[in-house]
């Protein structure tokens, strides 16, 4: 597969330290509940906000909740972890082994879920940083809830204007499945990385695959 | 002179893995794999002195090679390469006898398995 | 700020923000050592600012801090992440209490830990990392408890709920907070099923329940869930305060406070002994349905050989009832597959629900002996007779678990004793000379009877113009009466009008209505009417119906015939036979009502006495029959005279009797007897002569000559001679 933003090999460099930051991730889950939790290989998709949204979305307009934060350093952008429905209740419900049921997220529930997303956003990006011996800075978690093309509430100020041309921001998405306590919740982990950042981002991979002598 | 197999789908993880395997052991043949498959294929055209195994593969997994290559190598020295670094699959790669080295691999794990264990 | 501990101030204002926020506010170094400790943090961790400043959070609460915070913090100060403690994943990252001094209570808490970025650290370069951290620590306690006081509710209300849905069950509070779980509550229910009055239980241990039998496993199962403090729910064998034992589904809930602790068990009872008997008898039902079975197939060969070509039906039933094996003769006359039968109770075949006990011996049926019932067929035909002997087969020495009924189709029989009963009842109303009309009627009945579903008819030839009219239809519809009325016997009349003319019977299936009609044929093969059927169907009567159509039809001509006799002879008793008039008897009988009538009315009545001239001579000269037809002409000529009111009696060999019953002058009894002499005095045709008689007639009037009927009778036969003495030919009072 190849996509407008890297090359396979840089790619495939991009996939491991994703699969090293979830692998973090599940481990500091499994740590805090007591239990093992079951983090795919995630999938990883370069692609356009545009893009995302029709694949999120497949076309109908649906809900999504999920937890944002921002990041910066030597890349800046925006982390989310984002579910569908109703699944980021789910998900806090099978982590907190919470059986009861409530038709609406309590506010230590909120608080559970950003710490959540919290784990996985930070364990994602500062693997991708420890890699690539740079320095990244991240915002405290915000959840959030949004509908349809409104689901990237991070996305407002896309599609920035470069040189007079428009152009889509690029928007690395990973999708992991995560399976604990008998339930399989699926979700996905997008990285919105702004556009002036993307030549920093390509050429701090470049120096680790020749570091690796590639 | 040892030959040791590296398995990955990930070809930057198995540049990384030569690199360190190379800091520790310069006259070392490496051989690599980037699947369960291929691996079996390869260790059938080489003498294998030691395995690392990554985890999560596309088809089978880590451990599932593990148990096959256990079958035709008894004494083979295997280790798990992972980034899933929960007990539950370090105690599973160790009920295979294999070393659990969690990513990215740190020296001292490596030198542990390869002078040590698979010496 | 600047990249070391020792630089890191804030400005005045900064610090009356912090101060004043109601969350617990903390710098950190990137060493992870307190540079500033708000005074809400002070409060709540009983550890002043000035104790705080420059210690790491290790050294302040030692190992009461949380590894995840700690790691929060240094993942902060080494790569600059910021982070969020949730109170669900976390609890307590740090000792912390609400309120002051002892009385304080642990703090539920969340904590945000937020890099704080170095002065010479900027976007673009990597080098700087942030320096340090800001600790925010919210107090959730409040939000905590508020969220465990809504799933409480929740549970609350589940329980109530499950309590209100069913307010039969018992209900018993007890004091989770003392080991001998004393009861405090016990709902009326309780009482109910137990017998224990609440005051009689308060304070108690449930224990008492369990009367000796303390080591039942429902026991063992309540127990773990009160000792793990969790719902549990067993069923355990409880006694009553009468010593009686019943089965009690019991529900224990513990109920706890808005600390979490345990301070009540609910207790549900549910005396659910019917269910567990209803449940054990179905066990044992089951267990010798099975028993039967293996015996029946051990017999198997027995069964086959014998059971199964016998006429007679062989059911075996179990204790309730229910058939467990059927023969093929027990197949046949039920019409139905011993699959469809298998597992269907006996009693159910059986259409009078009076019967259905007697097959069961659950239901104290089931003895030894025998039965007759019907037995219903499938497809609404008509239910068999069957005569059963019952015989009780048990086990052993046990009591009878099987029941074997043999059964014989008694059916015809039946119909044979029932038809003759029939026959028997029309024959003593005939023999009891009972009423033509409600001889037959009775008799239509019933047939309706012997063949359900139909409507009986019964025709008659009118004797006067042998036109067929029904004489006794009690449940035929006035239309189709009507219809049946007047027919005249013809090949192409209807239904009952050919069957009298073709002397056979006729079954018009396809007719509106359908109709069965047999004639009814007197004692010498002459067609007197019919006997017809509506069938509720068209269809041909089935052979047994046939049967009892032939039957009905000679009943039929029985009391017709037997009714014609008795007119015959009741006539005979009051009439001559040869004139057709009122014989002496019938004439003193209705001269005696008239004497009645007109003494009542104060009205006059005649009597004509009148004697025929020269009638020996014709008797004499042409022989008997001359002078019968002379007789016979000269009473119907006599009774042309009179009103119909009037009688006219033949009272000896030429001796007629004219009664006149009212008359308004004493000159219309002249009138009568003249006309009478001029109706004798004309001749009477006898071959080719022509017989002429007279008359003397003598008139006795009432109550002028007499108030007696002797007495006018006398008056009236000597006012007669005195004529025949004075020339006859004339009429005169005397």
């Amino acid at each position: 597969m190849t996509d407008p933003f890297f090359t396979d090999v840089q790619r495939d460099a991009l996939t491991e330290m994703m699969n090293l930051g979830v692998g973090r991730a599940a481990s500091a889950f499994s740590k805090l509940v007591g239990d093992e939790v079951l983090l795919s290989v995630p999938e990883i998709c370069l692609t356009t906000v545009a893009d995302a949204v029709a694949q999120f979305t497949g076309g109908e307009s649906r809900a999504f909740a999920g937890v944002m934060e921002s990041f910066d350093g030597f890349i800046d952008g925006t982390a989310a972890l984002l579910f569908p429905g109703e699944r980021s209740l789910e998900l806090v419900r099978a982590v907190i082994g919470e059986d009861m049921p409530a038709d609406e997220i309590s506010d230590l529930e909120e608080e559970t879920l950003a710490e959540i997303g919290n784990i996985i956003l930070n364990n994602c990006l500062a693997t991708v940083a420890n890699s690539l011996r740079k320095r990244i800075h991240t915002s405290l978690p915000e959840t959030y809830r949004a509908t349809g093309d409104a689901m990237f509430p991070f996305l407002d100020a896309a599609p920035q204007v470069d040189a007079g041309t428009p152009v889509t921001p690029m928007l690395l998405l990973v999708q992991i499945d995560f399976s604990l306590r008998e339930r399989d919740i699926g979700g996905f982990l997008a990285f919105l990385i702004d556009l002036k950042s993307t030549e920093a981002f390509r050429s701090a991979i470049d120096e680790y695959l020749a570091e690796l002598g590639v | 002179m040892k030959t040791v197999l590296l398995v990955d789908d990930s070809r930057v993880a198995r540049m990384s893995l030569r690199r360190s395997i190379g800091a520790l052991l310069p006259d070392a043949t490496i051989v690599e794999a980037g699947s369960a498959d291929e691996a079996v294929i390869v260790a059938g055209q080489n003498t294998i002195s030691a395995a690392l195994i990554d985890f999560n593969m596309p088809g089978r997994t880590g451990l599932e090679l593990a148990e096959e290559l256990r079958l035709s190598y008894p004494d083979l020295p295997m280790a798990l390469v992972t980034a899933n670094i929960q007990d539950a699959v370090a105690d599973r790669a160790r009920a295979l006898g294999m070393t659990f080295i969690p990513k990215p691999p740190d020296a001292a794990a490596m030198q542990a398995f390869l002078m040590g264990d698979a010496a | 700020m600047e990249g070391s501990a020792d630089n890191v101030t804030l400005n005045s204002s900064a610090t009356e923000v912090l101060a004043a926020l109601d969350s617990g506010v903390a710098l950190l170094d990137a060493a992870g050592r307190v540079v500033f400790w708000n005074p809400w943090l002070a409060r709540a961790s009983r550890i002043s600012a000035a104790d705080a400043a420059g210690r790491s959070l290790s050294e302040l609460f030692g190992d009461a801090v949380s590894d995840s915070l700690l790691e929060a913090v240094a993942s902060a100060g080494t790569y600059g992440l910021a982070s969020v403690l949730s109170q669900q994943l976390h609890r307590r990252p740090l000792p912390l209490w609400r309120g002051r001094g002892t009385k304080g209570e642990p703090m539920e808490q969340s904590i945000l830990v937020r890099p704080l970025r170095g002065a010479a650290d900027g976007p673009d370069t990597g080098g700087q990392g942030p320096d340090g951290c800001l600790l925010q620590v919210n107090d959730v306690t409040t939000a905590v408890r508020r969220e465990r006081h809504l799933r409480e509710s929740e549970g609350a209300l589940r329980l109530r709920n499950r309590a209100v849905e069913a307010s039969s069950q018992g209900i018993i509070i007890v004091d989770a907070l003392k080991d001998d779980l004393p009861i405090l509550y016990a709902n009326p229910a309780f009482t109910a099923i137990t017998g224990w009055q609440a005051d009689e239980v308060h304070g108690r241990h449930p224990r008492f329940l369990h009367g000796l039998d303390t080591r039942q496993p429902g026991l063992t199962a309540i127990r773990e869930a009160i000792a793990e403090r969790r719902e549990g729910m067993a069923v355990v064998r409880n006694f009553r305060k009468d010593g009686s034992a019943f089965w009690n589904e019991l529900m224990v809930a513990p109920v706890a406070d808005s600390k979490g602790r345990v301070t009540h068990y609910v207790g549900i009872q549910r005396d659910i002994t019917a269910r567990t008997e209803a449940e054990a008898e179905r066990d044992t039902a089951l267990a010798e349905v099975r028993a039967a079975n293996e015996r029946l197939s051990r017999e198997k060969t027995f069964i086959s050989t014998v059971l199964q070509t016998v006429d007679a039906l062989v059911v075996v039933l179990d204790r309730r009832g229910v058939i467990v094996s059927i023969n093929r003769a027990g197949q046949l006359i039920t019409g139905r597959t011993e699959e469809s039968l298998i597992g269907s109770r006996l009693g159910d075949l059986v259409p009078d629900p009076k019967a259905g006990p007697f097959f069961r011996m659950d239901q104290g049926g089931g003895t030894a002996g025998t039965i007759t019932t019907q037995v219903s067929v499938p497809g609404g035909g008509e239910p068999r007779w069957v005569r059963w002997s019952l015989t009780p087969l048990s086990e052993a020495h046990g009591p009878a678990s099987f029941l074997i009924c043999t059964g014989v189709d008694v059916t015809e029989r039946r119909r044979a004793e029932s038809l003759l009963k029939a026959e028997r009842e029309i024959l003593e109303l005939v023999a009891r000379a009972e009423s033509h009309e409600i001889t037959l009627e009775k008799l239509c009945l019933s047939i309706e009877v012997q063949m359900p579903g139909c409507r009986a008819a019964v025709l008659l030839l009118n004797g006067t113009d042998q036109r067929l009219c029904p004489v006794a239809a009690p449940h035929i519809p006035a239309e189709q009466r009507t219809a049946m009325t007047g027919l005249q016997v013809a090949a192409g009349g209807n239904c009952c009008a050919r069957a009298a003319f073709l002397v056979q019977p006729v079954y018009l299936t396809q007719a509106n209505p359908p109709c069965w009609s047999t004639p009814v044929l007197s004692s010498s093969s002459s067609v007197l009417g019919t006997v017809t059927i509506l069938p509720a169907e068209g269809r041909e009567p089935e052979p047994h119906e046939k049967e009892v159509l032939e039957r009905a039809a000679r009943l039929v001509a029985i009391a017709v015939e037997r009714h014609r006799a008795e007119e015959r002879v009741r006539y005979l008793a009051l009439y001559d036979p040869l004139t057709g008039l009122a014989n002496r008897t019938l004439l003193s009988d209705r001269l005696d009502s008239a004497i009645a009538h007109a003494r009542r009315h104060h009205v006059s009545s005649a009597l004509l006495f009148i004697d025929l001239d020269g009638f020996k001579a014709i008797n004499d000269t042409h022989g008997h029959n001359a002078g019968d037809e002379v007789l016979a002409t000269i009473g119907r000529r006599i009774s042309g005279c009179i009103r119909d009111c009037d009688t006219a009696a033949r009272i000896g060999g030429d001796e007629f009797v004219v009664l006149l019953s009212e008359i308004a002058y004493p000159g219309d009894a002249q009138q009568v007897a003249n006309k009478v002499l001029e109706a004798v005095g004309q001749g009477v045709a006898w071959g080719e002569h022509d017989l002429c008689v007279g008359a003397s007639i003598g008139i006795a009037l009432y109550p002028d000559d007499a108030t007696t009927a002797d007495a006018l009778l006398t008056r009236a036969d000597d006012a007669m001679y005195a004529v025949k003495q004075g020339g006859k030919g004339a009429a005169r009072r005397g």
